[in-house]
């Protein structure tokens, strides 16, 4: 009804009549700031109060968020920057209160910020909700001026980065401090090859400082993949060592050597790997160098004990195959080549205590010819007399050898078969090297004629002649059996300033 | 169905803009005044946003702002324009259509 519509549209203009009236008298009562004019190039705001401007500005320009509160935390004004800051809209942050943007861990933090800085200055790290993300502040407070309630003032800084430089030099320590620590050495390369950073261990190895140098400059290591002899190629340069890890591929464990003037030789596994950023991308690369020196001496030591233990064995199992072939011919039973070839091992074993209490080393002839003679009387039927002299380890066997086979036929036919039979052994040196040693018989059953060579003969000939490279002469003299052995040793045997002697016990008849 | 014009009842939803001038006692004034005003008559069935001229001054175009401090009542309708640092709370009630 058209009356309806007219009174619509009048009471429209009535109303904006009224709003024109009402902002003309707000004008001239000084209740504006501003105004807002349309102007050529955009709207243009009219400040009514100029000594504003620059301070406005300054404030809307600056790199810090800065925020009017009242004393209850609701914001009253907020700079553009701060808006940035939590990632929110420039209408939505002005009537809100702040706690809206802040973490409920940080409530306490902004309530001790609204009251102490309602009444002096003061600082405190503060945290804001960004989005998702937190954001670490410090922020600043002092009271405004305000002729109302009481209002502060805040400006608050964002140590995102700072806190992140603090991150970046921590973890730098840490990694310092991992480096100072490790027993092996480690480097660590850039891109280029270049050391950034070596642990104190790789310092020590090379002599110098390593920061700063290209890698395959430094440590002359020569690697290769197994055990390396003098004159070997390696199989890896030091540089192509880095380039592989530098290209993303690891290396683990290879052994490598290394030659410093006036050091013997050094033993090493190396493991090289690339060395990422958060991202994944390629930055450089870890060498690590383990020092296994030690272990691969133990291991050549080991290796020559196994080689001499071998040797020895087979020595021994030759010496027994041919004193078994040997008693057997010559024993009538199986009884007999019992006993004799008991006896034979007996010797042979004893000579190997004798050498094994001694580490094989070097025996006294005097110990050897004690220890052989102990179960025929001892010092009641055995006396022997001669310079200190230490025989080495292959001559030990031999000669115990020899005196069993004595012994035996001392017991058997000799100074051992009756009850006052006695043996004195005699030695020395002799000029050209060689030793000689005598073994008498007196007050044994009589003999005569010559020696009959039976296998104990012909082993002490045999022995004395190919084993220790000298002879055996045997006389029958009336008194007994006399024995004379002739034997080479190594000049370092002699020791000249000792005599050893045990004289015959007195006998008792 | 009644047409009736709807009530002047504080449970509808309001949607209000502040024009502000920074920082000035007049803006802080005309932030304190409306939002303790929305708190106390409106019960939360308000959308208040809170604009600085100076840092968007197209906005103030758009809403054909003549002056700042003013506040704008978008909804519900009419639209109605406050100038001034909105401290005569009475003059705004009416102004808004709320019944106090």
């Amino acid at each position: 009804m058209p009356n309806e519509g007219t009174d619509v549209e009048v009471a429209d203009l009535r109303q904006r009549l009224a709003e024109s009236e009402e902002t003309l008298r707000a004008i001239y009562q000084g209740e504006v700031d501003a105004l807002v004019v349309r102007g050529p190039n955009g709207p243009q705001i009219f400040t009514l109060r100029g000594a504003q401007e620059p301070y406005r500005i300054l404030v809307e320009r600056m790199h810090e968020g800065a925020l009017t509160l009242s004393t209850d935390g609701l914001i009253l004004y907020s700079n553009r920057h701060f808006a940035t800051l939590i990632e929110r809209p420039l209408e939505q942050i002005v009537g809100r209160p702040l706690a809206e943007f802040v973490p409920v861990s940080d409530v306490p933090v902004l309530k001790g910020l609204l009251s102490d800085g309602a009444r002096w200055s003061v600082r405190r790290e503060l945290t804001l909700q960004s989005g998702e993300a937190l954001v670490p502040t410090l922020a600043a407070a002092s009271p405004l001026v305000d002729e109302e309630s009481g209002a502060v003032l805040l400006i608050v800084t964002d140590l995102t980065a700072q806190k992140h430089s603090e991150e970046i030099a921590a973890a730098e320590q840490f990694a310092r401090s991992i480096l100072e620590q490790a027993t092996d050495a480690v480097l660590v390369c850039n891109r280029s090859g270049r050391i950034t950073h070596a642990s104190w261990a790789a310092d020590r190895l090379s002599g110098q400082p390593l920061t700063g140098q290209v890698a395959w400059h430094t440590l002359p290591l020569h690697i290769g993949a197994s055990e390396l002899t003098e004159g070997q190629e390696p199989a890896m340069s030091v540089q192509a060592l880095v380039h592989e890890a530098l290209a993303g591929r690891s290396v683990h464990r290879l052994e490598a050597g290394l030659d410093q003037p006036g050091r013997p030789r050094q033993h090493f596994l190396v493991s090289a790997g690339p060395l990422r950023d958060r991202t994944g991308e390629h930055i450089g690369c870890i060498l690590t160098l383990t020092d296994i020196t030690e272990r691969k001496e133990a291991e050549v030591h080991q290796a020559m004990l196994v080689a001499e233990l071998n040797h020895r064995v087979k020595n021994i199992l030759a010496v027994v195959q041919s004193v078994a072939s040997q008693t057997v011919a010559s024993s009538p039973s199986v009884g007999q080549f019992r006993t004799s070839f008991e006896g034979r091992l007996r010797a042979i074993s004893l000579a190997h205590d004798i050498l094994t209490q001694l580490r094989w080393g070097q025996v006294d002839l005097e110990h050897l010819v004690e220890r052989s003679l102990a179960p025929y009387g001892g010092n009641a039927r055995v006396a022997w007399s001669g310079p200190t002299l230490r025989l080495p380890a292959q001559n030990v066997v031999s000669l115990a050898m020899v005196l069993h086979e004595l012994s035996t036929n001392a017991a058997k036919y000799g100074a051992f078969s009756n009850g006052c039979g006695r043996v004195e052994i005699a030695w020395r040196r002799l000029d050209d090297g060689m030793a000689e040693l005598t073994w008498s018989e007196r007050e044994g059953p009589g003999l005569s004629g010559e020696p009959v060579p039976g296998f104990g003969n012909k082993l002490i000939s045999r022995v004395m002649s190919y084993d220790l490279q000298g002879s055996a002469k045997m006389r029958y003299a009336p008194e007994g059996l006399g024995c004379r052995l002739t034997f080479r040793l190594p000049n370092a045997s002699w020791i000249e300033t000792e005599h050893a002697e045990a004289p015959l016990a007195p006998v008792g008849n | 169905m009644t047409t009736a014009p709807p009530a002047d009842d504080a449970r509808h939803d309001y949607v209000l803009r502040l024009f502000i001038t920074g920082h000035t006692e007049k803006s802080r004034r005309a932030v304190r005044n409306v939002t303790r005003l929305c708190e106390e008559h409106l019960h939360g069935a308000y959308d208040l946003e809170v604009i600085d001229v100076y840092q968007q001054p197209e906005l103030a175009i758009e809403h054909q702002l003549v002056a700042a401090p003013t506040l704008f009542k978008v909804l519900p309708l009419p639209p109605r324009k406050l100038i001034g640092d909105l401290s005569d709370t009475g003059r705004v009630l009416a102004g808004l259509g709320i019944r106090s």
